[in-house]
């Protein structure tokens, strides 16, 4: 067998102090390492601020589908784009911090994809036995 | 700092050196008032301008009598069948389309000649403050210098006349430019057909794409293509493969009317790919012809106050969209729910959504509300659903037994792919499927697919047993033969694609609470 190649397991805890939003304009606006980061640790990280403001998995995977029709600029007109004034801050934040880059559909569905990956990972949490 | 502000601030001046007794200071508050440019700009350019405009819009004019002369009565007696159909709606909507240039144009004309009259009016009434001002600045000179003296008086009071009506003149300008601008700007936002900009629909099926609205009645009559939809539509045509361009093509040259090609039109701008707009069409074809179901189906019927749309009519029924918070609760907490404006925000951007909420499009047969009861009540209870993670949305396969929501404890996984079809699929077109990992060639097999899934940022959920207990995770990254696996413990490790393919998994679980690791790969879910 192959051993796995020097990497510790990473508890999600060393990930509390990511700064998601700085992290979300680098992997929208870059390949490569940011982008990738943008779907594993920022991704991780973003699904904990998410449950500790109780935020479930389906509104977001629902903001994601609003994020592919209106763009993420049209997201954020949304009056309550999360039920609850600090989630609805929350991802306003993670949009605006997205926005920065340009607006085109492909960045768009890019976000949302985001979006629903952390959905994906507050499910899997859920799911846990 | 303005020209406005400097104004304002030199008439302060004047007023202080009159004031507190600081004569010596008259001429140079007097050179500050001055020293604004002259209002700029040419009244007559901008009326040239206008003329142009008025003229274009006489022979918008013309051209759309004569267009809607021909679609009223020359098509229909020399054509007939589709063909004449097809072509009257065609004409009709160069004819609405020509309409709408002239009113824009000749609203245009109107503002630029309104605005050309302004600013005549301000540049006279500068030149008649500058003038005064002048005259201000030779009565301070000699005797002006004196205080007291009936000249210094004198030009403290003309220059104070002279800079209020500088003043006056900039302050119009000022008033009234953003008004004006807003204006043109408006009616530029108007000229819809330039935002379909794919290079391959022609110009005309353009022109009738974003001129097609719902017919009156209850329903909306706004055009059904926004100018954001349009765009969006077109640079997602144009992200298209050849053949897929041709086939969407197909289905809008297929649509029994220029509204059911703008609601194809509409689903792609939402999102959707190829196959769903596809299954979309299939659903409302039979329609097609039918504009006002189309519109009661597919359009919701919006009340709309300051703090946006508030009020959903159905059939006559108002209030459907109504938010039934008691129910809410009892169904285990509002984070797991979906704000009623945003589910209505959606519905009115997504006729796939839309048609799901008023016909059970997409729904498994056995469903209540049952898949075709377009009923006012059934729509309620769909958006109490939709409100409440109990709706598969826009589904159109067999398969949708599986992939359900749970009612309590939000997404469960049943072994299959109820995880990622869930959440991922509803929007995304990105379906999953469930593989079984039962033998060695599977996960040989499953490998380069799971790494291609999570290079494009696609995360992989996968089954572990150790033939008793079962535990759910997922991949989320690849790196040489190494593949990124998220623990929903809260962890994050690395296994190698060897220890996947022979079952050697153990290490990811070995924090499990009976001290019983499961190492050997049960299932994975992977995008089709």
């Amino acid at each position: 067998m192959t051993s796995v190649r020097n990497r510790d397991p990473r508890p999600d805890t060393d990930l509390r102090d990511l700064d998601v939003e700085s992290a979300i304009t680098r992997g929208m606006s870059w390949t490569g390492a940011a982008r990738g980061a943008l779907f594993r640790e920022v991704a991780i990280a973003a699904s904990w601020q998410a449950e500790e403001l109780g935020v479930g998995p389906y509104p977001l995977s629902f903001l994601a589908r609003y994020v592919r029709a209106a763009g993420v600029r049209g997201a954020l007109g949304l009056p309550e784009p999360l039920i609850g004034a600090e989630p609805a801050e929350l991802v306003r934040n993670w949009m605006s911090a997205a926005v920065a880059a340009d607006t085109a559909p492909a960045d768009d569905d890019l976000f949302a994809q985001w979006l629903d990956a952390v959905a994906m990972f507050l499910a899997v949490r859920r799911t846990a036995s | 700092m303005t020209d406005l502000d400097d104004l304002r601030s030199a008439g302060s001046r004047l007023q202080d050196t009159f004031f507190n007794f600081v004569p010596f200071e008259l001429p140079s508050a007097i050179d500050a008032a001055l020293a604004p440019e002259p209002l700029p700009g040419s009244p007559e350019a901008v009326r040239t301008q206008a003329q142009a405009y008025t003229k274009a819009a006489e022979q918008c004019l013309q051209v759309s009598l004569d267009v809607v002369q021909v679609a009223a009565s020359s098509l229909p007696s020399a054509w007939k069948g589709q063909v004449a159909e097809n072509a009257s709606q065609a004409v009709g909507a160069l004819a609405t389309e020509i309409g709408k240039i002239e009113s824009d144009l000749g609203q245009a004309a109107s503002a630029l000649n309104a605005w050309a009259e302004l600013l005549e009016w301000a540049q006279a009434k500068d030149a008649e403050g500058r003038a005064q001002l002048q005259g201000a600045r030779k009565l301070a000179s000699g005797d002006g210098e004196n205080p007291f003296s009936a000249q210094h008086v004198e030009a403290v009071k003309q220059a104070q006349t002279g800079v209020d009506t500088r003043i006056a003149a900039f302050q119009s300008i000022a008033d009234q430019s953003p008004k004006t601008v807003s204006l043109l700007n408006q009616l530029t936002s108007q000229a819809r057909v330039q935002d379909v900009t794919t290079g391959d629909l022609d110009p005309l099926s353009a022109v009738v794409l974003a001129n097609t609205a719902d017919p009156g009645g209850t329903v909306d009559s706004a055009d059904i293509l926004t100018p954001t939809a349009l765009t969006r539509a077109s640079q997602r045509l144009d992200a298209m493969s050849q053949p897929d361009q041709a086939a969407f093509e197909k289905l809008l040259s297929s649509a029994k009317s220029p509204q059911e090609s703008a609601y194809l039109y509409k689903v792609l701008a939402a999102g959707y790919n190829l196959q769903q707009v596809e299954a979309f069409d299939s659903a409302i074809h039979a329609h097609g012809d039918d504009t006002t179901w189309l519109a009661e189906h597919l359009t919701p019927d919006l009340e709309n106050d300051t703090t946006g749309p508030n009020n959903v009519t159905y059939k006559g029924v108002a209030g459907v969209n109504g938010w039934n918070y008691s129910s809410l609760y009892s169904q285990g907490g509002l984070n797991d729910c979906v704000a009623a404006s945003t589910v209505i925000a959606q519905a009115s951007l997504d006729p796939v959504l839309m048609l799901s909420l008023t016909t059970g499009y997409g729904q498994p047969k056995g469903f209540s509300p049952a898949p075709g009861d377009d009923s006012p009540s059934a729509l309620q209870h769909r958006l109490q659903q939709v409100y409440q993670k109990e709706y598969a949305v826009g589904r159109s396969d067999d398969s949708l037994g599986e992939q359900w929501f749970g009612s309590d404890s939000g997404i469960y996984s049943d072994g299959g792919n109820a995880l990622a079809n869930n959440l991922l699929s509803n929007s995304t077109g990105t379906s999953y499927q469930y593989q079984g990992l039962g033998s060695t060639g599977d996960r040989e097999a499953a490998v380069p697919k799971i790494e291609a899934a999570v290079d494009s940022g696609k995360p992989v959920p996968f089954q572990v047993t150790n033939g008793t207990d079962g535990h759910q995770m997922m991949i989320i990254g690849h790196n040489g033969d190494q593949l990124e696996v998220y623990n929903p413990w809260g962890l994050t490790q690395w296994i190698s694609e060897s220890q996947f393919v022979n079952n050697e998994l153990g290490s990811l679980t070995q924090q499990a609470a009976d001290g019983k690791p499961m190492p050997t790969a049960d299932g994975v879910d992977l995008p089709r």
